[in-house]
């Protein structure tokens, strides 16, 4: 070792290898993230044969669970965002006490394990629950094995993703922007979709993204509530308890393939969005 | 800070030395604990039913042989055991509700290919209906009107899903025989009204919550999950139970029809073997003598199960010599 010199800062040089090297190192790193995260989904997208692939997308029962799933996820993305927004709106500008709590509660849900969560909905939802109850007594409203089921399910996994991008995209907005609309004239609701949501759009729309492939994966807390009718997670277990790897495979491919077709317009859209009004 | 004596070239050198460093800590962590234990693991795949003698049973094991750590699974017996056929996991020990799954799933065509060629029964159930003070009939349902209450209008009745789980088909069985012996023509129907398919779960023990929730009156289950649940049972005639192995030639009467076949009814014996391919064979051969004697037979019907006395294989000459010793050979029903 050398004895303490205190060194001149290097500002000066050449960083050129440096940079290069950060540059491998991290494409190293993301390779080895990449290939955990593509290998296994690659293997399972090679797993069936054409004809067990044909014979899932010709399964009458295998249509109606994928697309018994697209219409609840769409549906829970939808609540979630609905109700969710607004709720990431008081968190990112309130200044109220237990903002913290409250946004704690929010995230909670991805930490308990689903099949708890799916006995929790259960306590609440079901025919002698406290919504549950009341709904079907007075609404005729069930959420036991019915499509209301699977998007409580769904929602109550899925939100916190919706709450939280929506959340970190309305922080991101300056507030004086909005200060400088509402000086302008326009009054607070305008200034919020005029300004504000659009601005955030970006982070909503990816929430909107992760709330919908987060819901339409749920499978221990959607089976707790609803069995049947089957959503495609509860579809593809059945299948590789009735018939096999073969045959669950190719469901499960096939779910896949529907998924990464939305993801693809889903960003194309976000990213449009944001390339055309974002700015910041 | 220290003091920056590095050029730019050896700042990059340190940075992948600690990415280094980082990785293999990440492998010590996640190799940690499989490389720690200088133990023997005995991995048991068993019906999810038996969770809780086989837990007692895993007590015993490891007590008697501290060198070594029992880790059961559990779950249904078609997923435990094409968890082995189809996924090919390792495991010394699979352990079913349904005699049949393994020679339906692990023996092979004509003595090839196949992961197993015997098996042990160790352990009766019966099929039963559990409810809780809430149920609807519950105050005067009996062990004669049980059909009639289960049919009253609005009452809500879970069971298992009869094309993935045996006590779901059992289910269908019990009830098929029950009209016979009861003498009542649709009684098996006017039941199964009740039990439609949104009362139907992958397995029974999953609707438990939804029967102490007050969701569903009643649950077609085993009685071993009556007794370890603490729950509310009828008893059933062994006419119709599936619980007596005497009566297997009475039993096939009992039909139940699924999406790939109808299935004549069986007794409801437990029965387990030793995988090809287990890594622990030896240890996996103790581990039947243990369960097949007399401390794991205590066990076992302590938990609600019916004792196999005796217990009885398919195929004794092929079982290791400890579990061999132990056994009858199976009767010819």
């Amino acid at each position: 070792m050398a004895a303490r010199v205190s060194d001149p800062p290097a500002a000066t040089g050449n960083w050129a290898p440096a940079a290069a090297l950060l540059r491998l190192v991290f494409w190293l790193l993301g390779m080895v993230l990449l290939a955990v995260v593509a290998l296994p989904l690659l293997r399972l997208a090679l797993a069936p044969s054409i004809a067990n692939l044909v014979a899932a997308a010709r399964d009458v029962e295998v249509r109606d669970a994928l697309w018994l799933s697209l219409e609840g996820a769409a549906l829970a993305a939808l609540v979630a965002m609905v109700l969710g927004v607004p709720l990431a709106y008081l968190l990112a500008r309130g200044r109220f006490r237990g903002r913290g709590f409250i946004a704690a509660v929010v995230d909670l849900p991805l930490s308990v394990p689903h099949t708890v969560s799916g006995i929790a909905l259960l306590m609440v939802f079901g025919r002698r629950g406290i919504i549950g109850a009341p709904a079907e007594a007075y609404l005729g409203l069930r959420f036991w094995a019915t499509l209301a089921g699977i998007v409580v399910a769904m929602v109550f996994v899925a939100a916190p993703y919706m709450v939280s991008a929506a959340r970190i995209a309305f922080a991101a907005v300056d507030p004086r922007l909005e200060m400088v609309a509402r000086s302008l004239g326009l009054g607070p609701w305008r200034v919020f979709f005029r300004v504000t949501l659009p601005l955030a759009w970006h982070g909503i729309a990816t929430g909107f993204t992760l709330t919908f492939a987060r819901a339409i994966s749920e499978f221990a807390a959607v089976a707790m509530l609803v069995y049947y009718p089957m959503t495609a997670p509860v579809k593809i277990y059945e299948l590789f308890l009735r018939f096999g790897l073969d045959e669950a495979a190719a469901a499960a491919v096939l779910l896949l393939a529907v998924t990464l077709a939305l993801f693809l317009v889903f960003r194309h859209f976000a990213y449009g969005e944001a390339a055309a009004g974002g700015g910041r | 800070m220290t003091p920056r004596e590095n050029p730019p070239a050896r700042g990059g050198r340190t940075l992948i030395e600690a990415g280094i460093a980082a990785l293999c800590g990440i492998a010590l962590v996640v190799a940690g604990p499989e490389a720690a234990a200088a133990k023997e693991t005995l991995t048991i795949f068993a019906a999810g039913t038996l969770a809780v003698p086989f837990r007692a049973i895993d007590g015993q094991f490891e007590r008697s042989d501290p060198g070594v750590t029992v880790e059961p699974q559990f779950g249904g017996s078609v997923m435990m055991a094409k968890r082995i056929t189809a996924l090919h996991e390792p495991a010394d020990i699979l352990a079913v509700a349904d005699y049949n799954v393994i020679p339906k799933y692990l023996f092979g065509q004509d003595g090839k290919g196949g992961w197993t060629d015997w098996y042990v029964g160790f352990a009766r159930n019966a099929i039963t209906f559990v409810y809780t003070p809430k149920s609807k009939g519950a105050h005067d349902i009996t062990p004669q009107n049980w059909y009639e209450v289960l049919a009253r209008p609005g009452v809500e009745i879970g069971r298992s899903n009869p094309d993935t789980d045996p006590s779901g088909y059992q289910t269908l069985q019990m009830l098929s025989l029950a009209e016979a012996y009861y003498k009542v023509p649709g009684l098996a129907q006017r039941v199964l009204a009740n039990a439609p398919r949104r009362n139907i779960r992958d397995t029974e023990t999953a609707l438990i919550s939804a029967l102490q929730l007050g969701q569903i009156d009643y649950l077609a289950i085993y009685r071993s999950d009556a007794v370890q649940h603490h729950l509310e049972s009828l008893k059933l005639p062994s006419e119709i139970d599936l619980s007596d192995p005497a009566r297997a030639h009475d039993y096939a009467a009992g039909i139940a029809k699924t999406k790939s076949s109808a299935l004549a009814g069986r007794p409801i014996v437990y029965a387990a073997t030793i995988p090809a391919g287990a890594p622990h064979a030896a240890l996996a051969a103790i581990y039947l003598a243990l369960l097949l004697g007399p401390q794991g037979q205590a066990i076992i019907a302590r938990d609600g199960f019916g004792a196999m006395k005796p217990p009885v294989a398919v195929n004794p000459e092929h079982a290791p010599p400890a579990v061999k010793a132990l056994v009858k050979p199976w009767p010819k029903s």
